[in-house]
């Protein structure tokens, strides 16, 4: 299969007056596998519905392999884009189905078969090519809707929040299985959530926006060790990183940031706090304090499994393991992390 | 009361309306198997125990009745397919298109649906002249081509379909054509058949306008057939009753086939849920 | 790609043309033109010119007993048939209701009247109602003279009964889905609750099911308002007027005596009433609309 780069130049969408995306710049390479990550609204399904040809962008230019594609129709891009809410066609077999983008591409019929066949074995469909769709499991449709993907062999793959519809169990046996199919073809794939962790074990970048804007691209690991802002310091790890507004260092220009896991309690640290609650999730658990009294600011500490909890109520100490951010107040920028 | 009694009660009430409702129906076809010196006896004969369906024959045709029920079929087929796919078509723009005017003209397909046909047979009435269509069978189609009562309901159907299945059939590289065809019609076809079905009861029940524009034997449909039966004197009583069993019968059978599209489109939005 | 935008309208263009075409030479010049025909005077012997009156030809025949007339007795029709063919449609419906062996049987006689049309329905009453031979003027002693149809004060009532037969099929078939959309668990917490089965209809059936019936009350207004072949195939309209509903007036003024203009003012009148009639429905469905009423 023959992969492709895919880039948005300076592409901006207003839909009226509101700005959906506001001069987008961002390019997959071949073959990379690029997630856009953000709250709903933030503008990733609009860019991911330009790139298909589905929406016109207001200005700007897309390419595929290079080529300036905005003029052409979204069937000759040769992207396949699988959907939320999966779109598979009620009224059609499992098999037509994934046979339904090859039939209005006059491919002759035995290479169809073929193909579907391959698609359909490598996401384990075979026992379920003459069902309808209404009687399949979501993960079972969702399979299908990837297979419709995959037999067209396109150059990238635009993926739409794919795994929202499944239950938590299925969505880490999916990612596992998405990742898996990537590796295998190498066909680039641009993919769309609001879920950091899909973000974070799933996509070689990502690609980090809000409200039309794009924050930062980088790594999981970068975005992760080096949040370029506020904004995508408290929408990467979990829980979120704690941030203390100015007040705490007598400079109100500066916030800082200390992910939960960079904290130790109880070996003497500088910060008094009060146990308010404790989530023991079995391979971690999750503290809850408050620092400075009654109405204090609220510390979430993240501690290993090997590590005994406090108790609740429990006076401890905290004390800072690694790294401290500091972003500016007022621009959200990231200062410095040391 | 004990149980048994009341289950008595209730068929006897079942039964009582039975006869009520369906006895104008059996002694039409009763009267239909009669010879015609039979049916004025008193007390009146309620089984043909010697069946005559001599009168059949005549009303097929000396009453025309061969003649009426072709023009029907012909007009019935011919506005029910044109008002199903005017209806779709029109539907399928306004759903899955854009274009300038969009609204105006929805609008003003709405708004057909309070002009009912008896209230432009006069001007109607003088186009057809003017075409020279005056007793053809395009005066008894042409007006009824369309049909506001398909498109709009056609519409909210058709808006149904997630946006999503047209994304992707976009991408599969199927045009508006194609995925009207493969795909809205099909998922649809519910719909579409209650809208048929409707529509064709509806056509071959019409009776004005086609007493306005026919005057021969060979263009009259079988409900203005039946007004030419009705002249026939009282001594052919039983062709007039063969002849409405003969208007009648076709519509007995289709609804017979068609049960469940009927009641669905009979129904449709009368009753929530 | 203002290109694929102007291919998207032509497409549309194209897709409701035919659709359009129909309308705005049947529906919509027609409706134009009735109401400028309403402004011509007709003259009473054919060949000379008819003459432009304006408005005056509108208040001359709306005011004159030739509209009065037939207006009143297309509401004394639709007063005659609209109440009764609901109330006896709602009493089938209720009765058929419950599961029994052999009901489907019933609800299939019981709607079987849909199956014939106005005119065959009328053939089959006028047939039976003859004076001289009908088994049913026999039956209700009206034997020889005029008959029911030829009496003044019978015949309106006659034709009315003749409706309510035909449409007892509908009427049914709308009553039993109303009635079937009524949740079970409703009825039988008002069971549980004590209600007797009158109190339990009255008081939960009826008001959940009066959608329906509002429906079923304006679409009977509205094609009792459009009365024609019964008229035409029982009565001709006697006798003596008895039975002339406007629809058969308009017909009578446009086909027999070749007055267009005062037809067409009545044919104006009519679309009023039926247009008034048709938004209080839309307004009640929140526009949504019904394939019910026709035909």
């Amino acid at each position: 299969m023959e992969s492709a780069a895919v880039s948005l130049e300076a592409v901006e969408k207003r839909f009226g007056s509101t700005v959906a995306l506001s001069s987008l710049t961002l390019e997959a390479s071949a073959g990379e596998f690029l997630v856009l990550l953000g709250p709903s609204g933030c503008g990733k399904s609009t860019a991911l519905r330009i790139i298909a040809g589905l929406e016109q962008p207001t200005s700007g230019t897309v390419r595929i392999s290079g080529k300036v594609v905005n003029e052409v129709e979204p069937k000759d891009r040769d992207v396949a884009m699988v959907f939320q809410s999966y779109a598979l066609y009620p009224h059609l077999s499992v098999r037509k189905n994934i046979e339904f983008p090859l039939r209005s591409r006059r491919m002759p019929a035995e290479e169809r078969e073929l193909r579907v066949k391959e698609a359909a074995r490598s996401l384990q469909l075979e026992e379920l090519l003459e069902r309808k769709p209404g009687q399949l499991s979501g993960g079972q449709r969702q399979r299908v809707a990837l297979a419709r993907a995959i037999v067209r062999q396109p150059k990238a793959f635009l993926m739409d929040e794919p795994l929202s519809n499944l239950d938590a169990r299925l969505r880490v046996e999916m990612r596992a299985e998405l990742v898996e199919l990537h590796r295998r073809s190498r066909t680039t794939v641009l993919y769309v959530t609001h879920d950091q962790v899909e973000a974070m074990t799933m996509g070689d970048r990502v690609a980090i926006l809000r409200g039309g804007v794009l924050q930062q691209v980088g790594t999981p690991k970068q975005v992760h060790a080096r949040p370029a802002n506020l904004f995508v310091a408290s929408f990467i790890g979990s829980p979120p990183m704690n941030l203390f507004p100015g007040a705490l260092l007598d400079d109100p220009g500066v916030t800082l940031g200390v992910r939960p896991e960079h904290f130790s309690i109880g070996d003497g640290g500088p910060l008094r706090a009060v146990v308010t609650l404790v989530e023991s999730l079995g391979h971690e658990h999750h503290v809850a304090c408050r620092i400075g009294g009654a109405d204090g600011s609220l510390v979430i500490v993240r501690l290993p499994a090997a590590v005994s909890p406090p108790e609740i109520g429990q006076q401890v100490s905290l004390g800072v393991t690694d790294r401290v951010f500091r972003f500016d107040s007022e621009s959200g920028q990231l200062l410095e992390a040391t | 009361m004990p149980a048994r009694v009341r289950t008595a009660l209730r068929y006897t009430v079942l039964v009582a309306i039975a006869l009520v409702v369906l006895f104008p129906i059996y002694i039409t076809v009763v009267n239909a198997l009669l010879p015609a010196e039979t049916i004025a006896r008193r007390p009146p004969t309620l089984f043909p125990l010697h069946p005559d369906w001599h009168s059949f024959s005549l009303a097929w045709s000396e009453g025309n009745l061969g003649d009426y029920l072709r023009s029907s079929v012909v007009v019935t087929f011919s506005i029910t397919l044109a008002e199903v796919t005017t209806s779709v078509l029109a539907a399928y723009a306004f759903t899955f298109l854009d274009f300038p005017f969009k609204r105006v003209l929805f609008a003003l397909c709405l708004a057909t649906l309070m002009v009912p046909a008896e209230v432009t047979i006069i001007p109607n009435y003088r186009t057809i002249q003017v075409f020279g269509w005056f007793d053809t069978y395009p005066a008894l189609i042409v007006p009824f081509l369309a049909s506001g009562l398909g498109a709009f309901p056609s519409r909210q159907s058709f808006r149904q379909l997630p946006r999503e299945l047209r994304d992707a059939s976009v991408l599969d590289g199927y045009g508006h054509w194609r995925f009207l065809a493969r795909v809205v019609v099909p998922l649809n076809r519910a719909m579409i058949g209650a809208f048929a079905v409707f529509s064709f009861l509806a056509s071959w029940n019409q009776y004005l306008w086609p007493l306005l524009v026919t005057n021969t034997a060979a263009r009259r449909t079988v409900q203005v057939g039946l007004r030419q039966l009705e002249g026939l004197n009282a001594d052919q009583q039983n062709v007039i009753f063969a002849g409405t069993v003969l208007a009648a019968l076709p519509i007995f059978l289709t609804l017979f086939i068609f049960q469940r599209q009927l009641v669905r489109g009979l129904t449709a939005g009368a009753v929530k849920g | 790609m203002r290109r694929r935008a102007v291919r998207e309208a032509a497409l549309a263009y194209a897709m409701v043309l035919p659709a359009f075409a129909a309308f705005v030479v049947f529906v919509f010049y027609p409706l134009a033109k009735t109401v400028d025909l309403g402004m011509y005077r007709v003259p009473p012997f054919p060949g000379l010119p008819s003459k432009f009156v304006g408005l005056s030809q509108y208040a001359s025949v709306l005011s004159h007993s030739q509209f009065l007339a037939p207006l009143w007795n297309s509401t004394l029709f639709v007063l005659f048939t609209v109440p009764t063919g609901i109330v006896i449609g709602l009493a089938m419906a209720v009765v058929a209701h419950r599961e029994l062996v052999g009901i489907r049987v019933f609800r299939t006689i019981f709607s079987s009247t849909i199956a014939t049309s106005v005119a065959v329905a009328s053939v089959i009453f006028f047939t039976l109602l003859d004076p001289t031979t009908g088994l049913f003027a026999y039956w209700i002693g009206q034997r020889g003279g005029t008959g029911i149809l030829g009496n003044p004060t019978w015949a309106l009532p006659a034709v009315a009964v003749v409706s309510i037969w035909q449409n007892l099929g509908f009427s049914f078939i709308l009553m039993s889905a109303a009635l079937a959309s009524v949740p079970d668990d409703l009825m039988e917490a008002a069971a549980v609750d004590g209600a007797s089965g009158s109190r339990r209809f009255f008081r939960v059936t009826v008001p959940l099911i009066s959608p329906t019936l509002f429906f079923a009350a304006i679409i009977g207004v509205i094609s009792g308002f459009q009365t024609f072949g019964q008229i035409d195939l029982l009565t001709a309209g006697g006798p003596n007027g008895h039975t002339n509903v406007l629809l058969y007036q308009i017909y009578t003024v446009f086909y027999e005596n070749a007055d267009t203009g005062t037809a067409s003012v009545m044919a104006v009148a009519l679309f009023v009433i039926l247009v008034v009639l048709t938004l209080v429905q839309f307004a009640f469905v929140h526009r949504k609309v019904f394939y019910a009423g026709e035909g």
